[in-house]
This record gives C-alpha cells, sequence and structure tokens, in this order.
C-alpha cells in the first residue's frame, strides 16, 4: 500500500514539516511492546494466583480434618469421666434438694421478713389476722455491731371465729401454742404470750393479741 | 533521588553523498548532542551499514534508537493551489491529479499530503488550507534506506524526507529572527534543483529544475579538464574541484536564468522583494555552487546561527561542538532532533542478523 493511501486518510495530525515514512510492517520483530507476552503473562499469573489460592484452602481443609480426628480422640477419651461427672450432677441436684427442704424447715431463721411467714403458715383457717406490729427492742450502741442479736416484739391482732367461745379462745391457745413451738424448732429464743381475748358482742368473734418476743442473729 | 537511567539515540541524515550523525545521551528533551560527524559516502561504492555501524556507538546486541532525515534523487515536492477546478477536490482525486499534473504514480511511490500554510498532515474534510504539497519518494527508496539502518544495528523510529524538516526549520529560523520576507530555498541533487519561495511559514512557490550535481558534471570536466565524468563527480562531491569562474558560470548556467526566472516572476507577482537565499543540503565542500549562484541571483546567502537557534529548539551541543563554525547545512540534522523520539525500550537484536 502506498504511503499515500495512508497519509490522505483519518490519521490523528503529524508534527508541522515532519512526515514519517517508516514502513513499522517491515521492521524486525522485536517486540517493542510484546502486547502478546504480556496478555500471557497476566493469564499465566491470574492461573498461578489461583492455583495458590486452592493449594492454601485445600491445606486448610486437610488441617482441619487432622484437627476433628483429634479432638474426636479428645471426646471419647474424657467420656467416661464426663458420664461420672454427670452422674455426680445429677446425685448433687437430687440430695440439695433434700438439704434446701431440711434447711426451710430446721435452720434458724435469719430475718424478720421469714419470722413473719412463719407466722403465717402456722396458722389455723379459723384465725384471722387483722394486724401484725413488728419492732426492734431499744438497744444500747454498743449492741449495734454487725453480727450481733436483735431483739424484736412482734404483737399479732386477730379474731377467731368458732361455734362457740370456748372453741375460739381454745383455737388462739392452740395457736399460741403451735407458733411457739415452730419458731424454738427453727432454734430461736422465744417468749410467746396470749395478752388479750375479749368477745366482740357485734361480731360474735374473739378477738385476742399474741406478743412474741423473739432473738434474731 | 536516583539517577534515571538515560536512554542514548541517534539522528542520521544520508543523502547521494553523505552521512551526517548526531549521536545524544538522551532521548527526551532537552536534547544533550555529544557528537557530530559526516562520513562522505557513494552507496554504491562502499559497505555502508558497516560505515554506520561504526559510526554509532550502539550497546552490544542492542538496537540503537534512531530518526533518520533522507534525500533520495527520486524525492519529489510539488506544490497544488486548491482553486478553480481544484476548489473542492476530493482525496480520491489525488492520485489521478498527481499522475496527470506531476508524473507521479501513487503505486510506486510513498506520497505523503501536508498544508503548505501549516506543514500538517492535510485532511481534505477538515483542513482549510488553500495550498497543499504532495511529497514522497519511491516507496523502494525508502525500504531500502530502512533495510540499510536496521542492518547497521539502528532501530528507526522515524524515517522522514530531510527536505520536509528543513523547511520547517528555516522557517522557523526566519521567524526567529524576525525575517518577514519571502526568501529562495534551493535544494540541489544528482537529477534537480528543487525551488521554493518561503515567506512567514508558508511555501509560497515550489518547483523542480530537471538539472542537477550530473548536469553541472559534462561541463565542470570540459572546463577543468578531467577525464571522465567519474573522476569529475568524485572531485565535485569531495570539494577537491579547482574551480574557475568560468567553469563555475558554465556549471550553474541553466539554475541561473531557471531561478532568475523563477524569482522575477514571483516578484512581479507579488511586489515584494526576495533578498536571501538558503541552500538546504549543500555541504562545505560544495559551498562554491552557494556562492555562485547567491552572487549571480544578488542574493544574500542565509546563514543559520546555531547559537541561537538551538536553545529555542531545546537543543544542546557538548562543549566539543563549536555551534559557531557549523556550517548552515547542519540543520537538515537538526531539523529531525524538533521532533524527539518518543521514549521507547531497548531492543535486541534477534540473533540472525547479526
Amino acid at each position: 500500500m502506498s504511503l499515500f493511501q495512508k497519509k490522505v486518510s483519518k490519521e490523528p495530525t503529524s508534527t508541522p514539516w515532519h512526515v514519517d515514512f517508516l514502513d513499522k510492517k517491515a521492521l524486525p520483530d522485536v517486540g517493542v511492546v510484546p502486547i502478546g507476552f504480556i496478555a500471557i503473562c497476566c493469564v499465566g499469573a491470574v492461573l498461578a494466583i489461583l492455583l495458590a489460592v486452592i493449594l492454601y484452602f485445600q491445606f486448610n481443609i486437610s488441617n482441619l480434618n487432622t484437627d476433628i480426628i483429634e479432638l474426636q480422640k479428645f471426646i471419647d477419651k474424657r467420656d467416661a469421666n464426663n458420664k461420672k461427672m454427670l452422674g455426680y450432677s445429677a446425685d448433687f441436684l437430687k440430695k440439695g434438694k433434700v438439704i434446701g427442704d431440711l434447711h426451710n424447715a430446721i435452720l434458724p431463721l435469719t430475718d424478720l421478713t421469714e419470722v413473719i411467714f412463719s407466722v403465717v403458715a402456722s396458722k389455723p383457717n379459723t384465725i384471722f389476722l387483722s394486724q401484725i406490729k413488728c419492732k426492734p427492742q431499744a438497744v444500747s450502741d454498743q449492741e449495734k455491731k454487725p453480727g450481733s442479736v436483735v431483739m424484736y416484739e412482734i404483737h399479732l391482732e386477730g379474731s377467731a371465729q368458732e361455734l362457740d367461745d370456748d372453741k375460739a379462745i381454745g383455737c388462739v391457745s392452740e395457736y399460741k401454742n403451735s407458733l411457739t413451738h415452730n419458731l424454738f424448732l427453727r432454734g430461736h429464743s422465744i417468749d410467746v404470750t396470749i395478752d388479750d381475748v375479749k368477745r366482740n358482742g357485734s361480731s360474735k368473734l374473739i378477738e385476742f393479741i399474741i406478743s412474741i418476743s423473739l432473738k434474731l442473729s | 533521588m536516583a539517577r534515571k537511567k538515560q536512554q542514548r539515540g541517534v539522528f542520521l541524515f544520508m543523502s547521494d553523498f553523505t552521512i551526517r550523525v548526531a549521536q545524544v545521551s538522551n532521548l527526551e528533551t532537552p536534547l544533550i548532542v555529544e557528537s557530530l560527524d559526516e562520513i562522505p559516502y557513494e552507496l554504491n561504492g562502499d559497505d555502508t551499514a558497516e560505515l554506520l555501524r561504526n559510526a554509532v556507538k550502539g550497546k552490544e546486541g542492542k538496537y540503537l534508537m534512531g530518526a533518520c532525515g533522507v534525500a533520495f534523487c527520486s524525492q519529489f515536492l510539488h506544490k497544488l493551489k486548491l482553486e478553480n477546478k481544484y476548489r473542492s477536490i476530493t482525496a480520491d482525486a489525488f492520485p489521478e491529479i498527481l499522475k496527470e499534473r506531476f508524473n507521479v504514480n501513487v503505486e510506486e511511490n510513498s506520497v505523503a499530503v501536508i498544508s503548505g500554510e501549516t506543514g500538517q498532515d492535510y485532511n481534505p474534510e477538515t483542513d482549510t488550507s488553500k495550498d497543499i504539497l504532495f511529497c514522497g519518494a519511491l516507496t523502494s527508496s525508502f525500504r531500502e534506506r530502512q533495510s540499510l539502518l536496521v542492518s547497521a544495528n539502528i532501530f528507526p523510529v522515524r524515517l522522514e524526507l530531510g527536505i520536509i524538516g528543513s523547511i520547517g526549520s528555516i522557517l522557523s529560523y526566519a521567524n526567529q529572527i524576525e525575517n518577514k520576507d519571502p526568501f529562495l530555498f534551493i535544494d540541489i541533487d544528482s537529477h534537480k534543483t528543487q525551488v521554493l519561495i518561503l515567506k512567514e511559514g508558508q511555501v509560497e512557490v515550489a518547483h523542480a529544475i530537471q538539472h542537477g550535481f550530473n548536469a553541472m558534471l559534462p561541463h565542470l570536466q570540459r572546463s577543468l579538464k578531467f577525464h571522465d565524468e567519474s573522476s569529475t563527480k568524485e572531485a565535485l562531491y569531495s570539494g577537491s574541484l579547482s574551480n574557475t569562474e568560468e567553469s563555475q558560470t558554465l556549471a550553474l548556467e541553466k539554475i541561473v536564468k531557471e531561478l532568475k526566472s523563477y524569482t522575477g516572476f514571483y516578484e512581479v507577482q507579488t511586489g515584494r522583494t526576495i533578498n536571501h537565499v538558503y541552500f538546504n543540503g549543500l555541504s562545505q565542500r560544495m559551498d562554491w555552487i552557494a556562492q555562485h549562484l547567491a552572487e549571480k541571483l544578488y542574493l544574500q546567502l542565509m546563514a543559520v546561527d546555531f547559537s541561537k537557534w538551538l536553545p529555542a529548539q531545546k537543543i544542546s551541543c557538548d562543549q566539543s561542538i563549536k555551534l559557531e563554525n557549523l556550517h548552515s547545512s547542519w540543520l537538515t540534522l537538526f531539523s529531525l532532533m524538533s521532533n524527539v523520539i518518543e521514549k521507547t525500550p531497548d531492543v535486541s537484536i534477534p540473533k540472525e542478523s547479526k
């Protein structure tokens, strides 16, 4: 092809007064810019990276399999011991429940709320409590130390309802005995007295006041 | 800071009777010219590739990047004014115009079309230039020079017609010295004399006189009493002619006559006076031709002051190169440098071509 045909085509404008007549196709193929080679290198590099990534994952998987086998052996080795421990745990729960029940039934009450619950729990159905007054006994400054014994005065006001008055009074007396017994069982120093018993004419109930003196430690 | 590795390069100008070589230390602006050499030769007489290999200092086993300007006796430069019947011409018509008007066959020749006003590639679809230039030479001539360079381990990155670069450079120099008058540009080869009238960055006139060095030889042989034309030619190219006024007049009579005709016609037509003449590629050895023609045409020789022009082109020379002694004909070689080679990596020479 004549260069003329090339020059009148829409090639970019050259530098003024410098016309290039070089026949680039006739130049030796020295690959000044070896695009083909670069492309092959790029593809090769990508493949090499992919291969490296795959090998890396394979290596990791192999490592994980080894770890799984090791851990399974470890688990198997500990299995008998674990079963033994689970037996201990079940036994502990069972015995713990018994100990809890014993604690609730026998061990000394340590705070006033528990005392109140015990007072209410001991009450027969024919007894109605209208007021519970609790107040600590006056103590000297020396006695206000942590862990020291606190004295409480508890006054129970209520009424008993029965078919006749004797039964009602007997019921109050029985309740007083029950309180004495329960609180004594829980290890408290106790003094329970019936302060007042009177008949309410309008309601036909026997009204009573029971005073309890006890020490909490 | 690490110093950037510089890439050496070479610029060459090759005509039928001389090779000029400039070696540069780097291929990026500002260019630093390390050496200038001239190798007189005849293409068919010497092993030119060997001459070139010896002249340039490339790396062992590597091509040396280079740009080359060439001058052939087959080269041509024709100007066409785009008016009248050529006003709305398309590119398709160029081959026919070249054939009919300038006797140039585009099948055999490599032809470029450039604007006579800007020197850039001419595009009929976008360019508004009124004057276009057809330039080129036989495709086989270009290929032959290209092969020669490769066999001399020079990797050509550009192959230019030296005359086109010279036109651009002398126009740039005229602009630098603020010469706004038209001036004559003469390029003589074996077969013809190319005559141009340049003015303010443009080619105003382009003609070729079919009378070159070969046509001078019979006159010189007769008047200087040489045995044959080949010895006369050798004496002419080597600068060893013992010229007389008579021999010069005889040898250059036809050219003087034609040049007077062109310049006179131009001056009458435009009302402008031509005061200067520049001889392209005519080496110092043939200065007598330039002197004689300038004298007969009553014109002053335009000498290029390289110490002024080269810095403006961002070209500097080694201190060993005395710019003040440099002949104007070196402009053709320097003109290649105003279009610096793009930086390219070193390329190895294929083993089979070593």
